[in-house]
């Protein structure tokens, strides 16, 4: 049986050099990157020039980090072929809903990040909360992503985990400090290339060893069973049988709508990405070029997981490796010198990334949403550009921090699935009361917000107490996050009830039917291209989300 | 095309057309292209060195030459696509034939 020092993998000096030449790329790039930023708006917002095809990449690599490519393989271990509803009813509509129906409010109120709507939107007193909320999540997520990162170089390359978060927070510091959020975006979509040329030969070799397709579906419904190898069947309400043990409506409603609309739609990490495009039409394309990759992901993420389970003795079961081992443990079992070194520097470029995606977005919300806003007003833009470095400084070395606070939880994933559910749910329910009716008031939308926050912490407090009972601690997310989005939506209505809303010319092109937006003025040549078209894109994304499933119900 | 790209930079000052050259050679399409040219390269030279190895690891697949020889098409693909429709100017110095980005 393996165990975890099994996992160390056999590098050779050519690995190496591939990796260290990988490194010094990075480098490179934040140089690069440094010759273009003159103001604060270029560290911040990469000068709101970026074409879509590399926001769009940078869209799907800041969420591919450490916790998304080990996570989703160890459940494809564990639940099968029924975690692709995380990509397909989860992250892609999602995605096609923020480039259609939110963007043109985002990027066409010229805000420069999610919590400057909410000031627009519902004025100071939200507007605070939801800066100071934020910049405490992004810190506590980098840390789980540099915990994260730290487990797997100790267990492939033998260094210590307090030695491989100090290497990489120097790494991510480096060149985040140099060249600000282009360098951030240009090494996520380098990194979007690197890690699939290691995950691709990976799956078709793991497919090739266990026989192809029909010989993995053999195995798994042998060795696991065959309810990994479908989506939907035994989903019914009341006869759920399928491995994930939720039924279609818990998933569509829980999964898909409050817990990925919350996340793809309000996280700043994602929507910056968006905003630093060059036009209204690019940062529309944005999520939309992203949710093509986004369908495809999970073939290489999966299915890999799928093989892990049935090649790998022991994985999951006590004393054995873990489930998130399932791509460390294939990749040491059957790539050779070579095609090794691509793999795990795709790996370490994918963990930096992430880490990167939440110090990029931290300075900007710190830098324009409090210090801007709040502190120090009224500065030249030079000052807050100096400002926006230092806070780099300052949250990398909180994010070392919080890596320990991480280190002390038993199952990473799940304390990241609390935070999503604490952060996420309300923010995404102010949003869409915010966006859609414009009778709800500032007032509001500050207590929604605030009970909104409360709810799903008091409901994880009871839980670990003991004194709330769930069927899993994922259930428990799901749950805290229907109702915060619930009490969001009952406190907005009450407290709009009695209080006055804001006059209808200062909320033009914040609310639905407000004013007009125009999506058309600032196209550049080619925009009109009907391939170029945010609806027809949006369309075929979903139709895929549906053809998709059809050889796996 | 690269005639085309230097009938730009006419109506630009020194410094802008030094920082338009500049982003031009180091744009991201290139590095892309050096990444996956120098690992496609490698792993070309490693698949011909030790194939027998190769494929008694990775199931009877020589997975470095199939890996190496995509990559390098890939790494001319980026090369050709970033020498075909260089970053028009308008992206790469601020406030060129637009209002200059909003600054509160």
């Amino acid at each position: 049986m393996r165990t975890a020092a099994d996992l160390r993998l056999d590098m050779g000096a050519v690995d190496y050099g591939m990796l260290l030449f990988y490194f010094v790329v990075v480098l490179g790039i934040g140089l690069i990157a440094r010759r273009q930023v003159r103001t604060s708006l270029d560290f911040l917002l990469s000068g709101r020039s970026m074409p879509a095809w590399m926001t769009g990449l940078a869209f799907v690599s800041a969420n591919l980090g450490a916790t998304e490519i080990l996570g989703m393989a160890a459940n494809g271990a564990e639940y099968g072929i029924g975690t692709m509803h995380y990509y397909w009813i989860g992250a892609v509509p999602a995605m096609v809903f923020l480039g259609l129906v939110m963007m043109p409010f985002y990027y066409g109120s010229k805000v420069r990040s999610v919590p400057e709507y909410m000031r627009r939107r519902f004025g100071p007193g939200a507007h605070v909360a939801n800066a100071i909320a934020f910049s405490v999540s992004s810190l506590l997520i980098a840390g789980i992503n540099l915990y994260a990162m730290s487990l797997v170089i100790e267990a492939l390359l033998g260094w210590p985990s307090w030695f491989a978060i100090l290497v990489s927070a120097v790494f991510v510091l480096a060149y985040i400090t140099l060249g600000g959020l282009s360098s951030a975006i240009y090494t996520e979509v380098l990194q979007f290339f690197v890690i699939a040329a290691g995950l691709i030969p990976l799956t078709v070799v793991g497919l090739k060893a266990v026989g192809g397709w029909d010989g993995l579906q053999e195995k798994v419904a042998a060795g696991v069973g065959e309810g990994h190898l479908h989506t939907w069947q035994g989903t019914g309400i009341g006869d759920v049988t399928n491995p994930i043990g939720a039924d279609w409506l818990g998933l569509v409603l829980g999964l898909g709508f409050v817990v990925s609309f919350g996340y793809w739609t309000t996280n700043f990490a994602e929507v910056q990405r968006a905003l630093s495009a060059r036009n209204m039409s690019a940062a529309r394309r944005t999520p939309l070029i992203a949710a093509f990759p986004k369908l495809f992901i999970p073939f290489v993420i999966i299915i890999p997981g799928m093989i892990a389970v049935v090649t790998v003795q022991g994985l999951g079961s006590a004393g054995g490796p873990t489930y998130n081992d399932a791509i460390p443990a294939l990749i040491g079992e059957y790539l050779p010198t070579g095609v090794l070194g691509v793999a795990v520097t795709g790996l370490l470029a994918a963990f930096m990334a992430g880490m990167a995606a939440n110090v990029s977005s931290f300075n900007t919300v710190f830098t324009y949403d409090l210090w801007q806003d709040y502190v120090k007003p009224g500065m030249p833009d030079g000052y807050y550009l100096k400002v926006g470095r230092a806070i780099t400084v300052v949250g990398v070395l909180i994010g070392v921090s919080t890596a320990f606070i991480a280190a002390g939880f038993s199952n990473i994933m799940n304390y990241m699935q609390a935070l999503f559910s604490f952060f996420n749910a309300p923010v995404f329910a102010v949003f869409l009361l915010g966006l859609l009716f414009k009778r709800i008031t500032p007032k509001a939308g500050l207590w929604s917000y605030l009970v909104g926050l409360a709810v799903p912490v008091t409901i994880y407090v009871l839980y670990t107490a003991d004194v709330l009972h769930f069927q899993s601690a994922l259930a428990e997310t799901m749950w805290g996050s229907i109702w915060s989005f619930v009490s969001v939506v009952v406190v907005a209505v009450l407290v709009s009830a009695f209080t006055r809303p804001k006059p209808e010319r200062e909320l033009g092109g914040l609310v639905q039917g407000v004013g007009t937006i125009d999506v058309a003025g600032d196209h550049v040549a080619g925009d009109t291209a009907w391939y170029r078209s945010p609806a027809l894109l949006g369309a075929v994304a979903l139709v895929l989300c549906v053809v998709l499933y059809l050889p796996f119900l | 095309m690269s005639q085309h790209a230097s009938e730009d930079l006419s109506g630009l000052s020194e410094t802008d057309r030094r920082a338009v050259r500049f982003a031009r050679r180091f744009d991201l399409r290139n590095i892309i292209g050096l990444v996956f040219a120098v690992y496609g390269v490698v792993l070309l030279v490693l698949g011909a060195l030790n194939g027998e190895q190769d494929r008694e690891q990775a199931a009877g697949i020589s997975i470095n030459l199939w890996t190496g020889a995509p990559m390098l098409v890939v790494a001319v693909a980026f090369f050709l696509w970033a020498w075909r429709s260089p970053r028009p100017v308008s992206e790469l110095v601020p406030g060129h034939g637009e209002p200059s980005p909003r600054v509160e």
